[in-house]
């Protein structure tokens, strides 16, 4: 059962542990594209090629819908007291950030597969009908009705959540990569920096952890002539710049996300985020790591920044680095 | 419509040039400018996005866009002119489907070229987190304020939610943050993104002994009556599904958190 920070767990009704176990278990997503099928479970993500997310085929499928109403009627005072919805809500990139309710019903009327959107016909409605954001499926049973009741253990109100299943449908990130931004005098005014200073890390903590593009999560700049020179560099030189780059966005990265990971937020990081997803590619050689991050960086962020750097083969890209010769970078300018 | 398919896009990076060409205009300025004057080659960064066959009508954006002016001639409180627009943006939402309505880079279109004029006036300047320079902060873009204002309580037949803090601020005798209350309590918070659940709301904070939120320096969150009961509410989406409850019914859960 979820539980809230301060201990009050969500949804208190007396089997509700049973039943979202059930519906773990046995309600899937599967999704078709032109190209592929595929079935994700609870808090799986499945990422698509734009284009391809307005035309994609969903549909809820109930491996055993007897042992879903088994699991659920017991916590109800009759039978008839629940019904099923399904919800989409955008991601944080859709203008409107909406959501839409795509089909709902009594629980006596489940049956093994819902068709939450037809294959090759464009999706409708105000969540489905655009591929420009990311978006959450949710299939929810919820008390249909409002009753009195004097047991605290049942549920007394219209709408209140007995169990859920969510997925998550992402945009495949197009070439996601680092782009410093021309930090320029201008902005250096703006944003009320020291004018000799060439390199400005730049986030709001409130989208930081929810963005799902990097640059919402945040921005760096770096001196617009560095910029500049950069692309006529000898190779070594822009390898070693990249490398000072990266560390500084690393260690900015940690310095910022560290005393946000204490904030309520923080405890539903979502697969969408770029920010997981960068931490993921960070720690990509490291199963715990990648796993655990938002843990890992919680608990000592000095161990995590070095785990960080240590990233692929750092040691000896920089010790080859250090080891190229004049000629080569030479040979590179020509 | 004799449009060829697509609908007008301002793509992010295209917007952060234009943007600045429009900040360097105000920068350069010797006096305080009242206009900026449209550029040129403005054009030449405008894309059209092509989604199947649908064609936009640029006449009733035209239209709307028109009326929205029009309207806000001799309006001189900033506030009235936000709230004009949030109204605005209802008829935006009418007017074209989700592929055009839920894309940013058409309201980078909007607020660099349709709606540049009251951008610029609004806010005093063209920074990019004024009309979607950076991908970050969406909510305070000043088009998608409104655009988020409009979605989440306009209602036919006069879209009254619109307006229903400020008046009763106004009865109070209460006449400033209301516009903060809107972006706190209204724009901001993703439980009122169920337009019944954010019309409830604004219903039962006002009745009976109303709430406002006193963002006045010296204040305390302690101030912010309105804010701490969307807190309440905000934390009820955990245990209740509000899209599932029409206003009515929201409104009954919500009288039980006031």
């Amino acid at each position: 059962m979820a539980v809230r920070e301060e201990g009050v767990a969500l949804r208190p009704f007396s089997g509700v542990d049973a039943l979202e176990r059930t519906l773990q278990e046995t309600v899937h997503l599967k999704v078709t594209t032109g190209v592929t099928n595929a079935t994700i479970s609870h808090s799986q993500a499945f990422a698509f090629e734009k284009d391809e997310l307005l035309h994609c085929g969903l549909h809820i499928v109930l491996n055993d819908v007897e042992k879903i109403t088994k699991a659920a009627t017991p916590l109800v005072q009759n039978d008839g007291d629940i019904d099923w919805v399904v919800l989409a809500e955008d991601g944080v990139r859709a203008a409107v950030r909406g959501s839409q309710i795509v089909k709902t019903g009594a629980i006596g009327e489940l049956t093994a597969e819902i068709e939450v959107a037809r294959a090759e016909e464009p999706n409708s409605g105000l969540v489905l009908g655009h591929p420009h954001a990311s978006r959450t499926i949710k299939f929810l049973l919820v008390h249909n009705k409002s009753i009195d009741t004097t047991s605290s253990t049942k549920p007394r109100t219209k709408g209140a959540i007995l169990g859920a299943v969510t997925f998550d449908l992402l945009i495949q990130p197009a070439e996601e990569t680092l782009q410093p931004i021309p930090l320029t005098d201008e902005l250096r005014k703006e944003f009320n920096i020291d004018q000799s200073s060439w390199f400005f890390f730049k986030t709001e903590a409130e989208d930081m952890l929810d963005s799902e593009t990097l640059d919402g999560a945040f921005q760096f700049y770096v001196d617009d002539e560095m910029l500049r020179k950069y692309s006529g560099a000898a190779r070594s030189i822009r390898e070693s710049f990249q490398w000072t780059l990266f560390g500084l966005v690393v260690t900015n990265l940690i310095l910022t996300i560290h005393p946000l990971l204490k904030s309520e937020e923080a405890a539903d990081i979502k697969p969408t985020s770029a920010i997981n997803r960068l931490f993921q590619s960070i720690y990509s050689k490291s199963k715990d790591f990648r796993e655990k991050w938002p843990e890992r960086i919680s608990q000592s962020p000095q161990a995590a920044l070095s785990k960080a750097l240590a990233s692929g083969n750092a040691a000896a890209k920089i010790i080859s680095l250090l080891e190229s010769n004049v000629e080569e970078e030479q040979d590179d300018h020509e | 419509m004799n449009e060829p398919p697509g609908y007008p896009i301002i793509t992010r990076d295209n917007a952060l040039k234009l943007g600045t060409r429009y900040q360097k205009q105000v920068a350069e300025s010797a006096t305080k400018l009242r206009k900026l004057a449209p550029l040129e080659d403005e054009e030449s960064y405008v894309q059209t996005r092509v989604l199947g066959n649908y064609r936009f009508d640029y006449e009733v954006l035209e239209g709307i866009a028109h009326r929205f002016f029009v309207d806000t001639i001799g309006l001189s409180k900033m506030s009235d002119k936000q709230e004009m627009f949030a109204s605005t943006a209802r008829e935006i939402i009418d007017s074209y489907p989700p592929l055009v309505v839920q894309d940013l880079d058409f309201w980078r279109y909007l607020g660099l070229v349709t709606f540049r004029d009251y951008v610029f006036e609004i806010n005093g300047r063209m920074q990019p987190g004024d009309y979607g320079g950076l991908d970050s902060q969406i909510d305070r873009w000043e088009l998608i304020e409104g655009l988020r204002w409009a979605f989440r309580l306009a209602k036919e037949p006069n879209d009254e939610y619109l307006s229903l803090i400020r008046e009763a601020s106004e009865l109070a005798g209460r006449t400033s943050n209301v516009r903060e209350s809107y972006i706190s309590n209204i724009i901001r918070p993703s439980w009122a993104k169920h337009q019944p659940a954010a019309r409830a709301f604004i219903e039962v904070a006002l009745e009976g002994e109303p709430l406002f939120d006193d963002f006045s320096k010296g204040s305390t969150k302690l101030d912010r009556k309105m804010n701490l009961f969307q807190q309440r509410v905000g934390e009820s989406q955990n245990n209740v599904l509000l899209p599932y409850l029409d206003q009515d019914e929201a409104a009954v859960l919500f009288r039980t958190l006031k």
